[in-house]
């Protein structure tokens, strides 16, 4: 159990911090903050019905968490369809949701999850512990990523109608913000016994979950439609009558597509449209000035294999000295995204003022490409690769520009392809690569990542290939400490390691907005099932449970 | 005829066949595989292997190929591996888009550039003539991923009076299907029109220099009668041959279009399937459009035929 001061306090006072930043670093143009949550006392106010549509910067590869591998769309979807076991309230602090209680072990080396009674999936069936059984199971067989996250669960037992019991092979204190089905954690969504009866092997295309919206139409690159679920177990919820996916890759179409109407609401990570939407006058919000866990990091991968240049220390030294992180932030950011030093930011339990990661310095840039080849007998030589989409290659020049300034001798490759470019980096077979990620509502759900122990033999999960026991040790003491201060200052010590290793060249952090258009009302104030606050918009990532549209001119019909 | 017909159609069958061949080879020799961008970064290399075996690519090459040509032709193209769906169940959602695409735009090309050049023929080097000629060279120039953005600032964000992307089907609401479809079509046939107009101005103009068109003038017919029926039929051949070779130009400018516009057509396939590195999906396209391409052009050579009595005698 836990001493001294308690997570929720400890959260809670970052977050208090964050949100008075916030304050200031939010744009000035937009805000939903101000909505009425829909509570009982305000429902007179809610209009029912009407279809939305929201316009997402990618489409996905399946609808089934079991087999997918999800990013921001794709957690959408999930809320669609399906209900995760937790979600975080406004502190940030998981909560049960589909679940009624979650509750840990004293040293967390087990967890009990009972699951709400009478709660049916679109297809009729009843969700109890024997489903709750079957989900976890049929997770950890999945020809995909998910197993590799659920590799601590040994076994879940049953211990009643509802309750189900999953042992741990060690202590692991994070495993309810797994459950809140965040980025990279997709075992939590509970899927109908047809559903994991039917698809052997890969992925379903029909998804049959508890969730408020029932699956009516997918054709991918083009929509995805679904109709609000009428028992769904929330009652009185959703208030739209169905809601529309339409992805629309192209940030300038997404932009134009809600400006002309076409759609309802877009998300975007593009500080380019984001700047545009500050100038539009729509309602929009952005997640500057709060982050739980961690956001979405724009980062250099550095491969420190042996047989590349970042193996050597003075070649990491001189990209981080080379680079201008404010600069980057300006130009590249549009001045909308934030120089970073580390994977965490600040308001968050896990920052602690500057890493020590190496601020911009043109000299000792010089110097270490010099260092470099006084150690190797060669000149500092090295491909940056990133995929074929105009503004990579900004970035790619714009970097190339920095890093020739220092000595160094850049070649840019971007006619990458995704596949190519994942292939590569999993397989070690590239120099430098343009990268984004690391988005988690807790640092836990990226330990596969930076943890030595997924390097293996001519697969490299841990992309970087950086091999530090100290960060090891640190990442697998923070996953069984309860003590959330002790627990923080583990991924301060990863942060500061980051620095010293340098696996990752760091550039801004991701900043995400969502937009709407005017009659879209209360996609900021999701709520917990006891009515309580949850956190809203994460990584682009909203709750579609609760939206309203104030001129529903859309039905179902239409489609 | 039927002699012709016979060889143009095993004409086509090699070149689909040998198209097929060099987009396996072309496609297998970039680097990737579709197995990174459906596990993603987080996989196990035993869960990567097996996903491999399971989707077969961890057998030879020519196995590969041969097994594809197999289903193929017995009408199975296989399992899309980014999304699992039918490979043929996604070219029947997406050719209609295309193929309206394609159809409305030429369409509405050729009556655009027949009509501008039968006005410029009569007025050759006249102010409207060189206004036209003017405005053809500017669309020329002008590539279909600046004149979409143009045309939706224009009438989709700032009038409001068309959809900016989307797409509903003909057959489910044609009156929105019409709306959705306007700015894209409009975006095709400007940028496609000049050839057509210039090669059948030039034609036009030296048609009627000709005697036969001058007996026509003597006979007492009006300029614009004497253009459409007697000058028109024999300058057209000049502008069939340009349809022709622009179809390369078209598929890919449709595709553009289809990214813009967020079409859910070939085009657009085709750029999602290249990036997730779905063979089996790039492979039935690239079929399908030597096809089509094949087809287009044999129905090019019979309209010389019908256009050209000499064609018709001659043979």
């Amino acid at each position: 159990m836990t001493k001294g001061i308690t997570r929720r306090e400890f959260i809670k006072s970052s977050v208090a911090g964050s949100l008075t930043i916030g304050a200031a670093l939010s744009t000035t143009s937009c805000s939903v903050s101000g909505q009425p949550l829909a509570t009982k006392s305000n429902t007179k106010q809610i209009k029912r019905g009407g279809t939305l549509i929201f316009a997402t910067e990618a489409e996905e590869t399946g609808l089934d968490p079991r087999f997918a591998d999800y990013d921001t769309t794709g957690v959408l979807y999930e809320r669609t369809f399906y209900d995760p076991l937790a979600i975080l309230d406004a502190n940030g602090i998981p909560q049960p949701y589909l679940a009624e209680s979650i509750t840990p072990s004293p040293d967390y080396d087990s967890w009990q999850i009972k699951v709400r009674p009478n709660v049916y999936f679109h297809d009729g069936s009843l969700l109890d512990a024997k489903v709750v059984q079957a989900n976890f199971e049929h997770y950890q067989s999945a020809l995909s990523a998910v197993p590799l996250t659920m590799t601590l669960i040994k076994s879940v037992d049953i211990v009643d109608d509802l309750t189900v019991k999953v042992n741990l092979s060690s202590p692991w204190v994070p495993f309810d913000y797994w459950l809140a089905g965040g980025i990279g954690a997709q075992f939590p969504y509970m899927l109908a016994p047809a559903m994991l009866k039917a698809s052997s092997n890969y992925s379903s295309t029909h998804p049959i979950g508890t969730g408020p919206f029932i699956f009516q139409e997918w054709v991918p690159n083009s929509h995805l439609r679904a109709k609000a679920n009428p028992n769904y177990w929330r009652k009185g919820l959703p208030y739209l009558d169905a809601i529309e996916y339409r992805p629309i890759p192209n940030e300038n179409s997404r932009l134009q597509s809600l400006l002309a109407g076409n759609v309802d609401m877009i998300h975007t990570s593009s500080s380019t449209t984001i700047k545009a939407l500050q100038a539009s006058g729509l309602s929009f919000i952005t997640d500057a000035g709060k982050i739980v866990g961690e956001p979405d990091m724009n980062f250099i991968l550095l491969n420190h294999n042996s047989a590349k240049p970042f193996y050597n220390i003075y070649a990491c030294q001189a990209i981080a000295y080379a680079t201008n992180r404010d600069r980057y932030a300006k130009i590249i950011g549009n001045g909308i995204e934030l120089p970073s030093d580390g994977p965490f930011v600040p308001n968050t339990p896990y920052y602690n003022g500057p890493t020590g990661y190496p601020n911009y310095d043109l000299t000792k840039a010089k110097q270490a490409v010099e260092n470099y080849k006084a150690t190797t007998g060669i000149d500092l030589t090295f491909t940056l690769g990133t995929t074929p989409d105009p503004q990579s290659s900004i970035v790619a020049q714009f970097l190339q520009n920095e890093w020739q300034q220092a000595g160094m001798k850049v070649n840019i490759n971007a006619s990458i392809q995704q596949d190519a470019l994942i292939s590569n980096a999993i397989s070690g077979n590239f120099d430098a690569y343009i990268w984004r990620q690391f988005a988690a509502l807790h640092p836990d759900i990226n330990y596969i990542f930076w943890s030595s122990s997924t390097i293996y033999k001519g697969f490299y999960i841990n992309m970087a290939q950086n091999r530090d026991p100290i960060i090891d040790n640190a990442l697998n003491a923070a996953r069984a400490e309860a003590d959330p201060v002790k627990q923080a200052k583990y991924y301060q010590t990863v942060a500061e390691r980051f620095a010293v290793d340098i696996p990752y060249a760091w550039l801004t952090r991701t900043i995400w907005a969502v937009a709407a258009a005017s009659q879209v009302q209360n996609y900021d104030n999701p709520t917990t099932p006891n009515g309580l606050p949850a956190y809203g918009m994460i990584s682009g990532i909203i709750w579609p449970t609760e939206i309203w549209l104030n001129n529903a001119n859309r039905s179902v019909a239409s489609f | 005829m039927l002699k012709k017909l016979i060889g143009s159609v095993v004409a086509l069958i090699i070149t689909a066949l040998l198209g097929s061949i060099v987009a396996f080879a072309l496609i297998h020799m970039l680097p990737g595989n579709p197995v990174s961008v459906i596990l993603g970064p987080a996989a196990t290399p035993s869960t990567r292997k097996a996903l491999i075996a399971q989707l077969g690519l961890n057998k030879p090459l020519v196995e590969q190929y041969l097994t594809w040509l197999n289903n193929f032709l017995h009408g199975n193209m296989g399992i899309a591996y980014s999304d699992r769906q039918a490979v043929a169940s996604l070219l029947k959602q997406n050719y209609s888009e295309t193929l309206e695409l394609t159809l409305a735009s030429q369409v509405i090309a050729l009556i655009l550039a027949i009509a501008l050049a039968v006005f410029a023929g009569l007025k050759e080097n006249r102010l409207m003539d060189k206004v036209f000629t003017s405005l053809s060279f500017g669309f020329f120039s002008i590539p279909p991923f600046v004149v979409a953005p143009i045309l939706v600032i224009l009438f989709a964000v700032k009038a409001k009076i068309l959809p900016a992307t989307g797409y509903s089907s003909l057959a489910n609401n044609p009156a929105q299907n019409i709306k959705d479809m306007i700015l894209p079509v409009a975006t095709l046939a400007l940028t496609t029109f000049p050839p057509y107009y210039q090669i059948l101005r030039a034609e036009l103009v030296r048609t009627l220099k000709e005697n036969f068109v001058e007996l026509a003038v003597a006979k007492g017919l009006s300029p614009l009668k004497v253009v459409i029926r007697h000058a028109l039929k024999p300058s057209s051949l000049g502008l069939l041959t340009t349809v022709g070779l622009q179809l390369g130009s078209l598929i890919t400018g449709a595709f553009v279009i289809e990214y813009i516009f967020q079409l859910p057509g070939l085009g657009e396939l085709t750029i999602n399937s290249i990036n997730a590195g779905d063979y089996l999906v790039i492979q039935a396209i690239v079929v399908i459009v030597i096809t089509a391409v094949g087809a287009i052009n044999f129905i090019i050579d019979l309209l010389y035929a019908v256009l050209d009595p000499r064609i018709r005698s001659s043979k």
